[in-house]
């Protein structure tokens, strides 16, 4: 994490934007009673604790919080989100920061590596005759054909190759 | 009864015993599956860096299931929260659908919204019903204690997937017991297995697996039962890659209850189990 904070960075609009847009739209009544923290089986490891994320967003502190290691730390299990009282989604206020991260170039290369998959198979890994023949051994049938060129048209559509930082 | 199956990646990489023993028994319930023939990536990890290109290939998916006219299985909890999340969306918000299908044109495709995606075990306990699985149990599991493991995305988040209660779920606790085995109670059942940062921090996943451990071992579970492909790898895996003096096998629900229906061990690929299962045979009547 980056500190002290550069004043420049501070995007005041940046809670405002976010929880009108789709992916964060969210309750903005977080009072900081820190459930979502006491709730999070991660918490333990994070630099900036969920409750924290939260607290920064409003302070428009955006560059710092993309550059957490946090976000990425998430299991997305939803458990803070239930909890929360106010009804803040921070799993999906999570999704919108990494969804930022993501086009500032800072997917971590373990999640990088299996995107790639997807834009080279249609899904984060090819199953070939290895896979097929242990299958068929089983009594199972082959398993689907991914239609990977359909799949790649569409990920051409979205920009998605550019946005993990492939061309 | 009749399902488009969504086999999603990791089932046909890791865990084909999942899969041969969800069939096995939905054959003798009588429930048909049709392979999704073109399906691709639910779209998992792809909402993490691009929620736009997540919710086009989910909706793809949803699509083919569609246009086969039926509801869509999942044996994977990350499949099932990917597309049900983006089916939720898609119904009920008509800006994003137009963004989505303008793109789906493309591939000639249109998400019209007229399915439902659905997870085995939903279909096990609410579209057949405990009692007609009851009724299918001819060698209880008399006096096997299990402990079970919901995973995350089956119960959360529980305004969209309308599961069990995300606090206290049921349901599988219920199909366990409907197969004359016990589950137990245990510290921190609700907690996740720790798979999806597997890909980000190995140890830390591994740290997350071992907390539910500690705690099946504690209370004296025979056996764990899972329901998903991910935190299955994740609890065999928590074993195997740390130096553990207890074991406890790791059973997809489906091996568990084609056990109870009188299926073979190898018929349902137990014996590709990576933590030994055979000591549950002996509860076998």
């Amino acid at each position: 994490m980056e500190r002290p904070h550069n004043p420049s960075k501070i995007d005041s609009a940046f809670f405002e934007d976010a929880i009108k847009s789709h992916m964060g739209r969210t309750s903005p009544y977080c009072f900081q009673c820190a459930i979502c923290s006491s709730s999070c089986p991660v918490v333990g490891e994070m630099d900036v604790k969920p409750h924290q994320m939260v607290k920064m967003m409003k302070l428009g502190l955006k560059d710092t919080l993309i550059r957490c290691k946090a976000i990425w730390q998430c299991v997305t299990c939803y458990t803070c989100t239930e909890r929360c009282p106010q009804r803040v989604d921070l799993t999906e206020v999570l999704t919108l920061i990494k969804n930022l991260a993501a086009r500032d170039g800072k997917t971590p290369d373990g999640i990088r590596r299996l995107l790639q998959n997807i834009l080279t198979f249609g899904q984060i890994g090819e199953v070939g005759e290895f896979e097929n023949t242990e299958r068929e051994e089983m009594g199972l049938p082959p398993a689907v054909k991914v239609n990977v060129e359909d799949i790649q048209k569409l990920l051409h559509k979205t920009g998605f190759g550019s946005i993990i930082g492939f061309k | 009864m009749k399902f488009a199956y969504f086999a999603g990646c990791t089932i046909p990489f890791r865990e084909n015993n999942y899969e041969l023993s969800a069939r096995k028994v939905f054959e003798r319930l009588g429930v048909t599956l049709v392979d999704m023939e073109g399906s691709g990536c639910c779209g998992f990890y792809v909402e993490y860096v691009d929620h736009l290109t997540w919710l086009v290939l989910a909706a793809r998916n949803i699509c083919i299931a569609e246009k086969m006219g039926l509801n869509i299985m999942t044996l994977c909890n990350g499949c099932l929260g990917s597309l049900a999340k983006a089916n939720h969306i898609l119904k009920t918000d008509p800006e994003t659908r137009k963004k989505v299908n303008e793109i789906l044109k493309d591939v000639d495709m249109e998400f019209k919204g007229n399915i439902r995606v659905e997870h085995l075990v939903e279909i096990l306990a609410k579209d057949l019903g405990t009692e007609k699985i009851e009724e299918a149990v001819i060698r209880p599991l008399e006096g096997l204690k299990i402990a079970v493991h919901y995973g995350c995305h089956m119960l959360r988040p529980s305004d969209i997937l309308e599961f069990d209660d995300p606090e206290d779920p049921k349901i599988l606790d219920e199909l366990v017991n409907a197969t004359g085995a016990t589950s137990i109670t245990y510290m921190e059942k609700g907690i996740c297995c720790g798979a999806p940062v597997m890909a980000i921090d190995v140890n830390l996943a591994l740290q997350i697996g071992q907390i539910k451990l500690t705690n099946i071992e504690k209370v004296g579970a025979d056996a764990m039962v899972t329901a998903c492909p991910f935190c299955h790898i994740m609890y065999e895996s928590s074993q195997l890659m740390t130096e553990r003096e207890l074991s406890v096998p790791v059973l997809h629900y489906p091996q568990l209850l084609g056990l109870a229906m009188g299926i073979s061990y190898e018929e349902l690929g137990l014996n590709m189990n990576r933590v030994d299962a055979c000591g549950i045979l002996k509860f076998l009547k």
